[in-house]
């Protein structure tokens, strides 16, 4: 990117607005440059954020549903999103953050499929979500003693394979043996899962994709 | 006489081989398979004989017209070439793709100076085997993973699509070398070993809506056709299974971007065969695959279909869902259409009676020649026993007569004639005898008629076998040629100069007209 056009730009609106330009055409480092202008210029970061990084990925999810876009545009747009927000996520208040509520998220054990997480990780911290990822092929266990530790509102499991999406199933019979699963909301998602397979094994939610997966996220929390 | 035309575009036989009165069932079943024989992951994708024995059980289990073979085609090459894999005590071998094979261009640097044994690295012995059994039970063609697919499971797809847009350079060169240094090579290790004159590419990640038709045609085409031009030299044809239609919300289907999907699919084959894998077409329109056809159908084309029962359909149910989405796709398709029947991806836990209520649908409702009404047919979902007790008393899925490489291809179109009267009668008393010998392939097809009935044997291509065979008829030519020669692709000058050059070898000729008499009873 052109360090110039970061340069020229001195208006608090044009820079959210090119900052939502970025994150919207998947500008990655242009995203970052211009986030850490905006701070720089001592735009306030909650702005930063509602006006500029959060719009330019709500507008990809808009166009995506437009078969504007196809999923290379968005996994650039949630790139970019992740690159302004590692700018100025650390100068937001824990409230800020994860205002809609916290959200523990990995692949299930034997799977290590991660471009379906990393979509639903931008999608929910576009929510206001908080996300802590756990990674990719986790263990049962990891996931309970997480979910103990870290009391989210919300777990989500993915995973991209018909022999692992059966892990989840074992994770929601743990939850309930050891007591927890009154505490959390589960979310499961990934290529052959559906919402049959969510209600049979007891989830409270599927997402279809990943803006469908912020939206259920919502739902189940009650937040808007 | 066969049409190599027709060999590619017959696509739903790569899958499914039998059952020539009725349409034909594929099935891509390995997860299925693995779980219901109860057999580990790290087996049944390492052992060739747990891997074709529970193949042989779970498809005489189900009645399916081909064995349920199984091989994680996303993984083999890549982990040849040193990738990491998990492999899960109940799951598929994955790529870590924590730790892809390449993270920057000076990675690929790396991988073009790494010498590559496509005999024996990795699993490729695993894949070789594996044709080599499966040759037994009717299977005659090679695996691979196509270009895009390989990128990915290289560098992880958000990696890759930076790459492309970012820096388009490095990402050709990476497709290049997938194409020119991994899968030329190891097609042609396969074409040696087994004789296979045809190999079938893997691209699930190249669909809707994981790229759009646009780039599918700048990234994906250009690299199958490189990929099948250069294979083509050594006589292998290439199909590579690229620009799947996956939408997965209903309320963006859009026929135009599926007409575009089916464009990539048409250009990266050269032929008039569609897939519809893995999408929801238990509920997208079949009136758009019909709108998209019609300018074949008005030529008088007949487009070959793979109707593919979608994954989630076939574990979820119910039955009758299942049943009613097989008979929509024969009734949009089978009476204008070459259609089979594709249990796509056949989840672990689906419930067998689906399985079992689909290949009941596929056998009711799609017995040739196709009723006017399928409403007026009578369908019943099955009640069969559960797999164990059925494996008390197991009747697997039996082996063939084994035909390698233009034989394998052949018999797949030929063996249908046998049903014909008309051939039965005209030919109860006449006998013919053609070879096609291959002069750059260890195998030649010999093709018989003997009291009504056609036969295709693989014949191989040494001076001894060669001198003391009596034919009525030959062909003489490298496989290239002869593709290009069958499927019309070269121009009667030019053959004529061939046949002058003696590089095309025919004789006979009259009787070679016989054997295109007698194929064109087929259409």
């Amino acid at each position: 990117m052109d360090k110039k056009r970061v340069d020229i730009i001195i208006d608090e609106s044009d820079i959210l607005l090119e900052i939502k330009k970025a994150v919207l055409e998947g500008e990655d480092d242009l995203a970052y440059d211009l986030t850490q202008k905006a701070l720089k210029e001592e735009i306030e970061s909650l702005r930063i954020v509602n006006e500029g990084v959060v719009p330019g990925i709500q507008e990809a999810g808009e166009l995506w549903k437009r078969n504007e876009y196809f999923l290379p545009d968005v996994v650039m747009s949630a790139e970019a999103f992740r690159m302004a927000m590692e700018v100025v996520e650390p100068q937001l208040s824990a409230e800020e953050i994860g205002k809609a509520g916290k959200v523990i998220i990995g692949t299930v054990a034997g799977d290590m499929h991660n471009l379906g997480k990393i979509m639903v990780k931008a999608t929910l911290r576009s929510g206001g979500f908080e996300v802590i990822d756990l990674g990719e092929d986790v263990p049962t266990e990891t996931f309970i003693s997480k979910v103990k530790e870290l009391k989210p509102d919300i777990l989500g499991l993915g995973c991209y394979m018909t022999t692992t999406m059966l892990e989840m199933k074992e994770i929601l019979k743990k939850l309930q043996t050891e007591g927890l699963r009154t505490n959390v909301k589960v979310m499961v998602g990934g290529v052959p899962t559906t919402q049959e397979f969510a209600d049979e094994i007891g989830a409270d939610a599927w997402g279809k994709d990943a803006f469908d997966a912020v939206e259920k996220a919502k739902k189940v929390l009650g937040v808007d | 006489m066969a049409q190599t035309g027709e060999v590619k575009k017959d696509l739903g036989s790569v899958f499914g081989v039998g059952g020539k009165d009725r349409l034909q069932i594929a099935v891509q079943c390995h997860d299925h398979t693995m779980r219901l024989a109860g057999i580990s992951g790290k087996k049944f994708y390492t052992e060739i004989e747990s891997n074709i024995e529970a193949g042989t059980l779970v498809a005489g289990y189900y009645g399916f017209d081909s064995i349920a073979l199984g091989l994680d085609a996303y993984n083999i090459e890549i982990e040849a070439l040193g990738g990491k894999m998990i492999y899960g005590e109940n799951s598929m071998p994955t790529i870590d793709f924590r730790e892809p094979l390449i993270k920057n261009p000076e990675d690929l640097k790396r991988l073009k100076k790494k010498r590559i044994n496509f005999h024996k690295d990795g699993r490729f012995p695993f894949v070789f085997e594996l044709m080599d059994r499966g040759c037994e039970y009717g299977f005659s063609t090679g695996f691979f993973c196509a270009p895009f697919s390989m990128a990915v499971g290289m560098m992880g797809y958000p990696a890759l699509i930076k790459a492309m847009r970012k820096n388009p350079q490095f990402a050709h060169e990476l497709f290049q070398f997938i194409v020119d240094d991994v899968l030329v090579p190891y097609i042609k290790v396969q074409n040696e070993y087994s004789g296979a004159l045809m190999a079938v590419g893997a691209d699930a990640w190249a669909c809707i809506p994981n790229l759009s038709v646009k780039e599918m045609m700048e990234w994906v085409v250009p690299y199958n056709l490189r990929l099948s031009k250069k294979i083509k030299k050594f006589g292998v044809v290439a199909m590579n299974v690229s620009g799947d239609y996956c939408e997965e919300r209903l309320e963006k289907f859009d026929p135009e971007i599926l007409h575009g999907s089916f464009d990539v699919q048409i250009a990266s084959t050269g032929a008039p065969a569609l897939f519809l894998a893995m999408g929801r077409w238990h509920e997208y329109p079949m009136e758009a695959v019909r709108d998209y056809t019609a300018k074949y159908r008005k030529k008088g084309q007949k487009v070959t279909i793979t109707a593919g029962v979608n994954a989630r359909l076939l574990r979820d149910g119910p039955a009758e869902k299942i049943v009613d989405n097989i008979k929509r796709f024969i009734d949009a398709f089978a009476r204008d259409h070459n259609l089979s029947i594709f249990l796509a991806n056949i989840p672990a836990d689906a419930p067998s009676d689906h399985i079992h209520a689909a290949v009941a649908a596929v056998k009711t409702y799609g017995k040739l020649p196709i009723a006017d009404n399928l409403d007026i047919i009578e369908f019943e979902l099955p009640h069969r026993e559960s797999f164990n007790e059925w494996k008390q008393k197991p009747t697997p899925f039996p082996k063939t007569e084994v035909r390698r490489g233009l034989a394998g291809l052949l018999w797949q179109q030929m063996e249908p004639i046998n049903n014909i009267e008309e051939f039965k009668e005209k030919y109860k008393d006449k006998t013919l005898k053609i070879l096609y010998n291959l002069t750059d392939q260890k195998y030649g097809a010999l093709i018989t008629v003997e009291n009504g009935k056609l036969d295709v044997k693989h014949i191989r291509n040494d001076k001894e076998t060669l001198e003391n065979l009596e034919v009525d008829a030959s062909m003489v030519c490298t496989a290239e040629l002869f593709f290009d020669f069958s499927s019309g692709n070269i121009s009667k000058i030019s053959a004529l100069f061939k046949m002058l050059t003696r590089k095309l070898k025919i004789s006979g000729m009259k009787k070679m007209k016989e054997l295109g008499e007698i194929m064109a009873l087929l259409s």
